[in-house]
């Protein structure tokens, strides 16, 4: 339709009324010239007038079909066609409720895994030119994502010329000293020009500036907006006034509005790197470093020019084999997230396919059942474009129902997924229900309703034969192929969450290397101000490690400088009388620095030799202890104990022991090269991790009792971070317990539709066959041969759909080998509880039919033919 | 060419069915379009008037059926063939006069072009080889 057109129906519409008036102006006008017309040639006024009445012919059906003609009966039509949809659906609410059920569940799961599927993977990142922003590294060996040193950092940003525009930032603890305690507060260290690049501008204030930036510069910070709201009242005075972290006064010169959560874990305070980073070292790689590509700038030119200097800094420096690459920040970011995202919407996709078909079915069976009610109104003269559009209103508003309550389900949908999500994962900026998102749903729903429609034949009209029986058997077999189809994709579901949960599972049981249950850990963190000296903190931790070794209940406390699953710090070592060539073969381990009374409280294993004790302090013999996948590399069937190895930059450590492999990246990575360090011989550090083993049940009295200890010692000294550590090794499967979690709900679900597609079939089979069992019951089949006979139909298409299903989710979960662990996508068990789960819902569908066919009364079916 | 309701006469036979034996023709939908279009060709006129020139310029062979002419120029309004407005005829009454638009003149040029070939094609079939 024309718009000119559809604009002169709408006008229409609008003035109705009016424009029946003036039709009947217009025919009276017409009556009224040819009457006189006729009276001129001689004929009688009132015989005139009937003349020309009747020459019109019936006023009133001109008038209708003149209505018709102007497209007001469209409109008008269409209006009357929806209220009788309305009418017909409230008198069938189990089928308008199933179906529109049915559409909201395949709609809401497919928009709410879009939601996060378009802000992970499709959308652009939310930043101004987010497709030339990217992350740059530095590279050893076959060790890719590596980040940076301040030293590297300045040559970069000074001499690549492929970037308008480069930043760099580092996590940083600060003990922030408010009105009445001391608290910890999560802050980055970031170069000037850090906000600008990724398009934000403080809210209040200023940001850095490169004059802020520099090691002389006046101390100043950035805060974020809670930080300023919370802490500084929110206060527009706020800029210029000071703030003491690590007992230091800096003055806030800026607030912003959030800390790029899309990059990083929230941030309270924002600091000028190059003012404030202790650790010039060109060694000390510490930074996450971004840049913005010139326009027309291609990723590989960057990626050139980065390697031209990142030879002339390994030259200098004497690294050997350190280089640099930039990677597309949208795959640094998202890059593990985008497998799973992809699987869970193919699993939506089947989801909705299911809900379709289900769809279909159900329209189809309201068609045949409707088809008397056609062929009668079709008799009384409705013509067949008239019902048509009934039908399709019918279709269409079980459509629109579904969408709605499709999109509210994603609105929760999107809500809950987001309050599962990981901490472990970058945090979306925007999985919501946008514009894009409800657009997404809407036609989807659309083309879900035309498929639906056209597939189950609900619009087609079989009310031509007023003789014909309601309801023919090829309908059935169409609906027995759309079943078979929901049973297949149902079972593709169930193996690929089978694989997912149990690939869940296989890595919760990985042995971490220690014993979480029992264990409270928290961190600790000492104001830099009081605490500058080595020996303070040292003192520190060590009178903290004496009071907790006191509390009632605790069994055994240690502190190190990382926990496994948080982090690593990593460094390249010798052996003694191994010398090893560093362009070809350069290894690195693991620095675990800890107390001696880690191990005992962490429960890792001592294998050979001692753990650390009291007398390893500075001044004594240097030593270490190495875990056994090290010593299984470099001395196997030897023994390491008396060995000297070499940290880099220090002396020779006479290895003493040897203890069990930890996971110290994730879970599922192998175990690494380890290296113990005894913390009294290594330089202190003022933010240190406290693990307590303690009895059962203790946590919170250990926790009080470190509170309290922590205060007496210095009450400006935070204590944050309170876990268990059994929480630690739950978030480290975290990444893996949100999609298994959804896969297996939709999995539920698309086994929920398909039964009840099939119950749908079998009763209305039944209902229509009540004749036939009739028939059979009269001629003895007993109860038993009916119901028999009812569930083998049913299971005879469920075999088919399980059969098509298996070749299905064997060539489909060959693609998701990637995601899974410890299980084979040809896993046994879970096509066995997949086949279980499926043959279980099935066979429920089909016994409540089969029951009510085994309960027809002969008599009285017989009786009703 | 394809023979489609479209600008077909009605036969006699057809009316006789009826009961009623006429000599005038009745016009299928498509045709009347053709025969308003024309007669709009030459200038605005209201219904009645349209109506009348038909009958007049057929040489009375041609009868509009007057009440079906008004859905027919709802539709061609519709279409945006033809456009309406209101003035004042000759006896001083008020009337809707109907004039052809661009898209009608365009339109009508189709219809006659039509009109012609599935005439001569008549012809070819009613004429000795």
């Amino acid at each position: 339709m024309t718009p000119g057109r559809l604009w002169r129906r709408l006008r229409a519409l609008g003035r109705g009324p009016a424009l029946d008036r003036e039709m009947d102006e217009e025919m009276r006008f017409h009556l009224d010239m040819e009457a006189a017309d006729l009276a001129s040639s001689g004929i009688a006024a009132d015989e005139a007038q009937r003349l020309a009445l009747s020459r019109f012919g019936g006023v009133a059906w001109h008038q209708e079909a003149a209505r018709e003609a102007r497209g007001v009966l469209w409109a008008r039509d269409g209006v009357a066609d929806l209220r009788y949809a309305l009418r017909t659906l409230r008198r069938a609410p189990v089928f308008a409720l199933t179906a529109v059920l049915t559409l909201a569940l395949g709609i809401g799961a497919a928009a709410t895994i879009f939601a996060a599927a378009d802000a992970y993977v499709f959308r652009p990142l939310p930043f101004p030119h987010g497709d030339r922003l990217v992350r740059l590294f530095n590279t050893h060996g076959s060790s890719v994502g590596r980040t940076v040193s301040l030293p590297t950092f300045e040559a970069w940003r000074a001499g690549a010329q492929a970037f308008d525009a480069m930043a760099a930032a580092a996590y940083q603890g600060y003990t922030y000293r408010g009105a009445e305690s001391a608290e910890h507060v999560m802050g980055q260290m970031v170069s000037a020009g850090y906000f600008a690049l990724f398009g934000q501008r403080p809210i209040l204030g200023r940001e850095f500036e490169p004059s802020d930036d520099r090691r002389s510069a006046a101390p100043v910070v950035i805060v974020s907006r809670r930080f300023w709201k919370t802490r500084l009242a929110g206060a527009r005075g706020a800029v210029g006034r000071a703030i003491t972290l690590d007992g230091r006064p800096f003055t806030v010169i800026g607030v912003v509005a959030h800390g790029l959560e899309t990059l990083a874990t929230p941030t309270e305070v924002f600091l000028p790197v190059e003012a404030v980073a202790t650790d010039p070292d060109p060694g000390h790689w510490f930074l996450s470093v971004y840049g913005r590509l010139k326009p027309g700038t291609t990723l590989a030119t960057a990626r050139a020019d980065l390697a031209v200097l990142a030879r002339r800094l390994d030259e200098r420096y004497h690294w050997t084999g350190v280089g640099a690459t930039a990677v597309p920040l949208r795959g640094a970011l998202t890059g593990d997230t985008r497998g799973p995202l992809l699987a869970l919407l193919a699993a939506v996709g089947f989801l909705l396919l299911i809900a379709v078909a289900n769809l279909a079915g159900l329209l189809q069976a309201r068609a045949l059942a409707r088809s008397r009610e056609y062929a009668v109104r079709a008799a009384l003269g409705a013509g067949r474009g008239r019902l048509f559009r009934q039908a399709a209103a019918e279709t269409g508003l079980v459509t629109v129902l579904g969408a709605a309550a499709g999109v509210l389900l994603a609105a929760a949908g999107t809500r809950l997924v987001l309050a599962l999500w990981p901490a472990s994962l970058p945090r979306p900026l925007r999985v919501s229900l946008d514009p894009r998102v409800v657009a997404f749903a809407v036609v989807l729903a659309a083309a879900a309703g035309v498929v639906a429609a056209l597939a189950g034949g609900g619009l087609r009209l079989r009310g031509a034969a007023l003789g014909e029986r309601a309801g023919s058997l090829a309908g059935g077999h169409v609906r027995g192929v759309l079943v078979a189809a929901e049973v297949a994709l149902s079972l593709v579901l169930l193996v690929g969450s089978g694989l997912m949960i149990r690939s869940l599972e296989r890595l919760l049981s990985v042995d971490p290397g220690f014993r979480d249950a029992g264990v409270t850990t928290f961190e600790v963190s000492l104001p830099e101000g009081a605490y500058a000296s080595g020996a303070r903190q040292a003192a520190f931790f060590d009178g903290l490690l004496a009071r907790l070794d006191s509390v009632p209940g605790v069994l055994g406390a240690g502190t190190a400088l990382n926990l496994p699953l948080s982090g690593t710090m990593n460094g390249g070592f010798t052996i003694e009388g191994r010398p090893w060539d560093p362009a070809t073969e350069a290894p690195e381990a693991v620095k675990h620095i800890v107390s001696p009374g880690y191990l005992g409280a962490m429960g890792i294993p001592v294998l050979r030799g001692r753990g650390f004790t009291e007398a390893d302090r500075a001044g004594a013999l240097p030593v270490a202890l190495v875990n056994q996948a090290m010593a299984r590399r470099f001395w196997p069937g030897g023994d390491p104990i008396g060995q000297r190895i070499g940290i880099l930059g220090s002396g020779w450590q006479e290895i003493v022991g040897v203890v069990g492999d930890v996971r110290v990246d994730a879970l599922d990575r192998a175990p690494r090269l380890e290296t113990y360090l005894p913390l009294d011989q290594w330089p202190s550090f003022p933010t240190m991790s406290v693990v307590v083993r303690h009895e059962p049940g203790r946590g919170g009295a250990v926790v009080a009792a470190a509170r309290a200890a922590v205060r007496a010692m210095d009450p400006a000294v935070p204590l944050y971070r309170v876990q268990p550590l059994s929480q630690v090794v739950a978030g480290a499967a975290g990444s893996r317990r949100l999609p298994a979690m959804l896969l297996g709900a939709f999995a539920g679900l698309a086994l929920l539709l398909a039964a009840v597609g099939l119950y749908g079939l079998l009763a209305y089979s039944v209902s229509r066959r009540g004749g036939e069992i009739a028939v059979r019951m009269a001629l003895g089949a007993g109860a038993g041969a009916v119901t028999r006979r009812v569930v083998a139909e049913g299971m005879r298409l469920v075999a088919a759909g399980a059969a098509a299903g298996i070749l299905l989710a064997l060539v489909l979960t060959r693609l998701v080998t990637g995601l899974l662990f410890g299980v084979r996508p040809l896993d046994a068990v879970s096509y066995a509880v997949a086949l279980a789960a499926l043959g279980a819902a099935a066979l429920l569908a089909c016994a409540i039919p089969a029951r009510r066919a085994a309960r027809v009364d002969p008599a009285r079916a017989l009786q009703a033919e | 060419m394809t023979l489609d309701n479209n600008g077909v006469i009605l036969s006699d036979v057809w009316a006789s069915a009826g009961g009623v034996v006429r000599d005038r023709a009745d016009l299928l939908q498509g045709t009347l379009d053709l025969l308003v279009l024309e007669t709009l060709a030459a200038a605005a006129l209201h219904g009645w008037g349209i109506s009348k020139r038909i009958r007049e310029r057929s040489r009375e062979a041609l009868e509009v059926n007057q009440g079906s002419l008004y859905p027919a120029l709802y539709r061609l309004e519709d279409r945006g063939w033809i456009a309406a407005e209101w003035g004042v005829s000759p006896e001083g009454r008020r009337a809707r006069f109907y004039r052809l638009t661009a898209a009608g003149r365009r339109q009508l040029q189709a219809e006659r072009a039509q009109w012609r070939r599935f005439a001569a094609a008549v012809e070819l079939v009613l004429s000795p080889a």
